[in-house]
């Protein structure tokens, strides 16, 4: 086999070996209450009811850090 | 980049059934992934919070930890509306709208690697609300069995790296991978998905094949024409045309090489950049459709521009024959590989004698493999100040440490094709010494008498008399190691005694005078003649200095080098060599005869008037250096007749300053005579009477 065509058969062959991965895997979890509970606001039942909602936006604005009070975050 | 709020997890936790319904989940998305299931860990990053028009633009995760993967987000079960993640990867894309959690009745999950590029779509109603993972890889205690599952296809993958190996012997096989890692993710058993099977199936085919496994970032830079259709425009056109899409044309530039080596474990390697052939490039996606990381267009500037600069960037496993591994780390540059042969070779010595003949062997392969591309070091004539500090100077000292004939026998033939100026005395001893003094005799001769393929004038190096008088001053009793000294001087003399070429025709003697090669060896070849007992050649070489008075100057050279050699050869032998003494008798004669008159400052204003040009400028030039009687004149010429009188006078150093009188037409030259013949004269003399008086003096 020639440089060119080993190179040629090496790829199709990794192609066709590695074809099955995914990159992004989704779905559903089993019905479970995270139980979360946030310090200085309590224990947050979901859905969340429109008082809740309200209070843990406030609560979350309220203990922004200051990077993410920059707007243009390059984080997650 | 994001309208969106985030909790650290020290400010919130979760239910222990949570904990295990994420844990149960992460083992099938790993499976999916084509991650090892038993070694993938969630931990918790962040809740976020998304209220209405919180979004997210297009980013890819930061790897947070040093083993981290992938990410995992759970968006919890509450009503919303919009807020869509979408996630690409390459050509790919995948969107997904979590609809069981945006209708408040269960948690949805997606896990994406972290090189993929994510957003989050802008949230119309509601609050979205999500728990952040990161996906990371515990290291494994036991040994990877990937090999034993990917036999069979790797048997098949063997014969084809077998038979590019073949071929191709010390070029490494470069397989690019799908995802694109950090330095810190480029280990084996961090790689992603496909990439993963692709690693254990190369790994596999690579040890069947004697080959070693490593990974890297290839980096592919290309410069090529291209033209918006601004090429060749005035500048007002430039600025009023409208552009049009970048034509490309012909390529300028195409590196193309591999960076931030690691191993297999992910251990950094110490090499630089190793480049690699274009047609070793094994990819899904041929290296010509690659998506460039970054692209710079310079248009039409007049002399510079149009031209298009791409980037490409992508991580690898590189795969290259055992035997070939020192020709492939010799080819990352000099610094870096000359840097790791020094620390090899000087760990020989501490070395167990179990592990000393196999470590040593990959040395002496190393060796060989720096050797083979030594630079070339040819400039200035072998002229000791010509060479500048190198990382290459402190090769020959640690070649010593091998113990390998051979190979010292192979440097020795490369530096006679290409280096001129690297220091050689001690290294030659030594290893004669060790090897016997006739071991080298041949390299030795053929070093002596090489002539590197450059033009002109072709002296004997310094370096290389340098290291013959180190060679016959050494004080072994040796009869190998007297008729190897007399071969080797005598094929010195006969290249220091070559015909000197003419000096060009333009040449002149300016004030200031730089030493020759030749001038500066001088003194160490005639000590290698004294020691070794070359009266007829010592002999020659005196002779052939005295004919050459211009090249072998009594300043520079004879006087200091007289100066030099007879205390030295008293000391020494306990006489001064005839040779020496008639030499040193002829230089003084010459300096006393120079010296019996001072001379005589001018009485009238004639000139030195002995010029080389016949034209009529110069012929009124002779006429007027040559009048006792006038100090100045006038020689009325064009421009370039004025210039060339200009240069007539520099050249012979006549005795007259010139100025320009801007009158009548054409202007005139005016010169003015100086005694400058005089004060020359007068501090030549002076400078012999230093000279005469420096002279030793012998009984």
């Amino acid at each position: 086999m020639d440089k060119s065509t080993t190179v040629e058969w090496l790829s199709k062959a990794i192609e066709q070996a590695t074809r099955s991965a995914k990159f992004c895997v989704f779905g559903c979890l089993p019905i479970v209450d995270p139980g979360i509970e946030v310090e200085g606001l309590g224990a947050i039942t979901l859905p969340l009811k429109r008082t809740m909602a309200k209070e843990l936006v406030a609560f979350v604005r309220s203990h922004r850090t200051e990077r993410e009070q920059r707007l243009w975050s390059t984080s997650r | 980049m994001r309208n969106t709020f985030e909790l650290d997890p020290k400010k919130f936790c979760l239910s222990d059934a949570w904990n295990v319904a994420i844990a149960d989940a992460v083992r099938p998305v790993a499976e999916l992934l084509g991650l090892p299931a038993e070694q993938l860990e969630a931990r918790l990053y962040k809740l976020l919070v998304y209220e209405k028009g919180g979004f997210f633009l297009p980013h890819r995760d930061s790897e947070k930890h040093n083993r981290m993967v992938a990410s995992l987000i759970v968006v919890l079960p509450n009503r919303f509306e919009g807020g869509a993640l979408v996630v690409r990867h390459g050509a790919a894309k995948q969107t997904l709208t979590f609809d069981e959690a945006a209708g408040g009745k269960a948690p949805c999950y997606a896990a994406f690697y972290a090189d993929c590029e994510h957003e989050v779509q802008r949230v119309t109603s509601g609050v979205r609300l999500c728990l952040a993972y990161n996906l990371v890889l515990k290291p494994k205690r036991v040994k990877p069995s990937a090999a034993a599952k990917a036999a069979a296809p790797a048997d098949v993958l063997a014969e084809s790296i077998r038979s590019w190996v073949a071929t191709q012997p010390a070029q490494p096989l470069v397989f690019t991978l799908e995802h694109h890692y950090t330095q810190r993710g480029l280990s084996l058993d961090l790689l992603k998905g496909g990439d993963r099977q692709l690693a254990d199936l190369v790994a596999a085919a690579a040890k069947k094949s004697d080959c070693l496994v490593h990974l890297a970032q290839v980096s592919r830079h290309l410069l090529q024409f291209a033209d918006d259709g601004s090429f060749g425009r005035g500048y007002f056109d430039h600025y009023r045309t409208p552009r049009r899409a970048i034509e490309i044309g012909e390529t300028y530039e195409d590196d193309l090489s591999g960076t931030q080596w690691t191993d297999v474990r992910g251990r950094k390697q110490p090499w630089g950049d190793i480049e690699f052939d274009p047609s070793a490039i094994v990819s899904s996606v041929p290296i010509d459709d690659w998506k460039p990381t970054s692209e710079e267009y310079e248009g039409y500037t007049g002399n510079e521009g149009n031209t298009l600069d791409r980037w490409y960037h992508r991580s690898a496993i590189v795969v290259w024959h055992r035997v070939h591994h020192f020709d492939v780390v010799a080819s990352s540059g000099a610094t870096e590989s000359l840097s790791l042969f020094y620390s090899m070779a000087a760990k020989l010595s501490k070395t167990p004698g179990k592990r000393l003949e196999a470590a040593r062997i990959d040395c002496i392969r190393f060796a060989r493999a720096i050797i083979a591309r030594w630079p070339h070091h040819t400039f200035r004539y072998g002229h000791p100040a010509s060479r500048e500090q190198s990382p290459y100077d402190d090769f020959p000292e640690h070649l010593l440490m091998l113990h390998d004939r051979d190979t010292i026998a192979l440097f020795l033939t490369k530096l006679a094709e290409r280096d001129q100026s690297l220091r050689l005395s001690s290294f030659i001893v030594a290893a004669c010494r060790e090897f016997g003094w006739s071991s080298f005799a041949q390299e030795l001769k053929h070093l002596i008498s090489s002539r590197p393929n450059m033009h002109g004038r072709q002296e004997i190096p310094f370096r290389d008399v340098e290291w013959l008088s180190a060679f016959c001053f050494d004080k072994t009793a040796d009869s190998d190691k007297s008729a190897l000294a007399h071969e080797l001087c005598a094929l010195a003399v006969e290249r220091f005694c070559e015909p000197r070429s003419p000096r060009p025709t333009y040449y002149s003697p300016g004030p200031r005078r730089e030493t020759s090669v030749s001038e500066t060896s001088l003194p160490l070849l005639l000590r290698a003649l004294a020691a070794s007992g070359r009266d007829e050649d010592l002999s020659h070489v005196i002779h052939f200095v005295q004919e050459l008075p211009d090249e072998f100057s009594l300043d520079d050279c004879q006087v200091p080098c007289l100066k030099s050699l007879i205390p030295w050869s008293r000391k020494q032998f306990g006489l001064v060599p005839p040779q020496l003494v008639s030499w040193l008798v002829s230089v003084r004669q010459k300096l006393e005869s120079a010296t019996v008159k001072h001379p005589v400052p001018p009485t009238d204003w004639a000139r030195p008037a002995d010029l080389a040009c016949e034209c009529q400028y110069c012929a009124e030039l002779k006429a007027f250096l040559a009048d006792p009687a006038n100090e100045v004149g006038r020689i009325p010429a064009r421009e370039e007749m004025r210039q060339h009188l200009i240069d007539i006078i520099d050249r012979h150093q006549c005795d007259v300053k010139h100025s320009l009188e801007r009158k009548g037409s054409p202007y005139s030259l005016v010169l003015t005579k100086t005694s400058g013949s005089f004060e020359r004269a007068v501090k030549r003399f002076e400078a012999n009477r230093r000279l005469l008086n420096a002279l030793p003096i012998v009984e």
